[in-house]
């Protein structure tokens, strides 16, 4: 199948495209960038074909289920040429408010082949502005079920009218919802401009061999790996909830499959960090990707030797309608977990525990004296466990995969000021390969005058390794704790932060560094004095860990 | 070798194929003409734009890129291109169109008309709800003449030109092997036109032209080549 080699990176290439499209017609940060986001092309059955390279790790691994959930809602019969779909209901979408997909058909002539879907973070999405304290998921926005946003070219403008008066911001969000069915559209005419070049008249057999290559390949990896079956879990603090709550989790490797079990996870919270089960699958996906099968590109073929289970009602498979606008709070941890599980098995594939695991993703949300709202949705990173043969990287989307935004774009949009903004001297867990820094940002509220004087500022989103520091790795040695202060005061360890701050305060947020791997005596002399040079390391912990005098 | 074909697939309906196009050939380097790209940032809601304004500007910077092309010793007429990149408020790219030198152009109504349709034809969506901005003003000068002048060939006695010979090679049209006339390019002079499937031959490049094209020898030699037309892809 000579034209598969032709067929498949031209799948990839329009889905990329459809990526740039994004970019260039979004209104918010959030997409042009961070890169918060996803596009895909998927074939008749709600399959997902190709994916762009440029997408968020939860984005990418929800798509795949996203596609069929669609389809189920919207079966082929009922799709018509011009018909656009939205929805973003957590538990058929990205586990969280702000994720919104949108769906454009693919048709040569009246007959549907596939569909290109796209997913945005959006700067707003109703509620509680990402609140850390919401209990259920009607704080945290309006839900959108799957819906038709155009019926056959014509927009719904009910449904437009109930987003608008909906959602802060709406200018953006609705530009943003645009530049979705700008790259839908991107997406739908490239699919049916292939069909017709190459004269397929249904993508099945094109995606099935797909599916069956990039299947094998995950196989193949994952039939490498011993058989057996490991067990391990691991703590996160919750403020409001009194006990540190425990994520457990059960891996059987049985010849080509992998089952992942979260049997003896504590129950849901009433706090936004529960991770519904599709935001769950990602992050269980993405370390089994990275140690079994690195190369193929990501489709649906990718996640059909996985299995994930999870108890109804658990952290990392809540019911509606729990709480889970920062479910990367939980849905991270997931991946650390598999990554702790993989480094038994795969020792030479797998980092120590990760800073930047989960990422700290907050909004910082205020009013203006005319009554303007402002919001900053920023992303911050802690370092990357120290790794086999190479040491942590620092401040690093890992396994995210997103961007933050600049501190110019932050600064031009909201009079927060960043004092800040730099690597944190021996954040980086002794090793033999030591683990990456995390990074300090101070944020000054100021007052330009336009900032009114009675309205707090808050800070809420996702935190975590505030009171378990990432771990280091066959003797390595623990990164740093992440930390919050406000005006140097630190507040209580927490998973979801709420923030509440006024202008001339100081907020500090101190990412949390990745843990070492390997025995910090075997580390190379070379590399202890090129960390001092650069000032990573202090002459002290240098003395104290490395025995450096 | 391929720029028929691709010229195919990209919809571009007419290609040249100079004297001399082999990929060492650095002919169209020194014959372009100099030219000057300039941009300057012009931010303005288009409901607050003044054409006048803004064609006064562009002239200031024709005056800028005239002076910078004298400062290269270069003489002789210039001529100057108009673009501007226009977006809705608050996106973070513009799209960019072309306007010819006219002030006409430049009118708000004009704008958001030519805006919409690069838009839509970009995007595959246009709105009407949403503010539109210009936020650059660009300008390139390009000097009439070209800086070498190549001198035109002796024409060819006749229109048509007989092939060395026949071989089968692939066309892509008819997806097989078929029979394609061989020429070799030092017989083309200046009037002669093929039709495809043909190769030309030259000691620097090999053209392939697929059945439904058609090609003519310029006064420089060149072959200009049509493509045909069910080949293109839109």
């Amino acid at each position: 199948m000579i034209a598969l080699d032709v067929v498949w990176p031209r799948l990839i290439a329009i889905a990329d495209e459809m990526a740039s499209t994004l970019f260039r017609t979004a209104f918010s940060h959030d997409v042009i960038e961070v890169h918060d986001m996803s596009t895909g092309l998927y074939d008749d059955r709600g399959n997902l074909i190709a994916q762009t390279w440029l997408g968020a790790t939860g984005h990418t691994g929800v798509m795949p289920v996203f596609g069929k959930n669609l389809v189920a809602a919207f079966p082929p019969e009922t799709v018509h040429p011009g018909d656009v779909f939205i929805c973003n209901d957590p538990w058929l979408c990205n586990g969280q408010t702000a994720d919104v997909f949108v769906t454009t058909p693919a048709f040569v002539g009246d007959r549907l082949i596939g569909l290109s879907i796209n997913s945005v973070h959006h700067v707003d999405i109703g509620g509680r502005k990402g609140s850390g304290l919401s209990e259920e998921v009607f704080e945290e926005g309006l839900i959108l079920p799957p819906l038709r946003l155009y019926r056959a070219g014509e927009p719904n403008e009910d449904l437009f009218a109930l987003i608008k008066r909906n959602v802060r911001f709406s200018e953006k969000m609705i530009g943003d919802v645009r530049a979705q069915m700008a790259a839908g559209w991107i997406g739908a005419r490239g699919l049916e401009r292939l069909a017709r070049e190459f004269g397929l008249p249904t993508l099945r057999p094109v995606a099935d061999e797909i599916f069956r290559r990039t299947e094998a390949g995950m196989r193949a990896g994952i039939g490498r790996l011993p058989d057996g079956t490991y067990r391990k879990s691991l703590a996160m603090e919750i403020a409001g909830v009194p006990e540190p709550q425990t994520i457990a989790l059960t891996v059987t490797i049985r010849g080509e499959e992998l089952i992942a079990d979260f049997a003896g996870t504590a129950p849901q919270v009433r706090r936004p960090v529960n991770s519904p089960i599709n935001y769950t699958r990602a992050y269980v996906a993405v370390p089994v990707k990275m140690v079994c099968d690195p190369e193929w590109p990501n489709n649906e073929g990718t996640y059909r030797p996985l299995t994930v289970r999870a108890p109804e009602g658990c952290l990392v498979n809540p019911t509606y309608p729990a709480a889970c606008f920062w479910r990367l709070a939980a849905g991270m941890l997931v991946s650390e977990l598999m990554f702790r599980i993989l480094a038994e098995i795969a020792p030479d594939r797998v980092p120590a525990d990760s800073g930047s695991m989960p990422t700290w993703q907050f909004y910082v949300n205020g009013t203006r004296r005319n009554g303007e709202a402002f919001a900053l949705h920023q992303h911050a990173f802690g370092g990357m466990g120290g790794r086999p043969g190479l040491d942590g990287l620092a401040s690093v989307s890992f396994p995210y995969n997103v961007r933050d935004v600049s501190v110019e774009w932050a600064e031009l949009e909201t009079p927060i000021l960043f004092e800040r903004r730099e690597l944190i001297p021996d954040s980086g867990g002794a090793g033999r390969w030591r683990g990456g820094l995390g990074e300090e940002l101070a944020l000054r509220a100021f007052d330009d005058g336009r900032l009114d004087p009675t309205a707090s500022i808050v800070l809420s989103g996702s935190a975590g390794r505030m009171q378990f520091a990432p771990a280091g790795l066959f003797g390595g040695r623990p990164g740093s704790f992440g930390r919050i202060l406000v005006n140097d005061v630190p507040i209580a360890p927490t998973s979801s932060p709420e923030v509440t701050f006024r202008a001339g305060d100081v907020v500090r947020l101190l990412l949390p560094g990745g843990g070492g791997y390997g025995d910090p005596r075997e580390r190379e002399g070379a590399l202890v004095d090129a960390d001092l040079r650069h000032g990573y390391v202090t002459p002290d912990a240098a003395r104290r860990n490395y025995g450096r005098e | 070798m391929h720029a028929y074909h691709l010229a195919a697939k990209l919809g571009v309906p007419e290609v040249i194929v100079p004297l001399r196009a082999g990929v060492l050939s650095a002919l169209g380097l020194v014959t372009a003409p100099v030219a000057y790209d300039t941009v300057c940032t012009y931010r303005v809601p288009l409901v607050e734009l003044d054409a006048h304004a803004i064609d006064a500007v562009f002239r200031e910077m024709a005056d800028d890129v005239t002076r910078t092309l004298r400062t290269a010793d270069r003489e002789g007429a210039v001529a100057f291109a108009r673009a501007v990149d226009v977006g809705y408020l608050g996106q973070g790219y513009q799209v960019t169109i072309a306007v010819d030198g006219t002030e006409t152009a430049l009118g708000r109504d004009a704008l958001r008309r030519r805006f919409a349709d690069v838009y839509r034809e970009k995007y595959g969506y246009f709105y009407d709800d949403v503010p539109v901005e210009l936020v650059n003003l660009r300008l390139t000068g390009r000097l009439v003449e070209s800086p070498i002048l190549l001198a035109p060939l002796p024409a060819s006695p006749s229109a048509s030109a007989s092939p060395k010979h026949e071989r089968p090679a692939y066309s892509a049209r008819e997806r097989r092997l078929i029979p394609f006339a061989v020429y070799d390019r030092a017989e083309l002079g200046p009037g002669v036109t093929i039709h495809g499937p043909a190769i030309v031959e030259e000691a620097s490049a090999t053209t392939v032209m697929d059945a439904g094209g058609e090609l003519d020898v310029d006064a420089w030699g060149s072959l200009v080549i049509m493509v045909g037309g069910e080949l293109r892809s839109r």
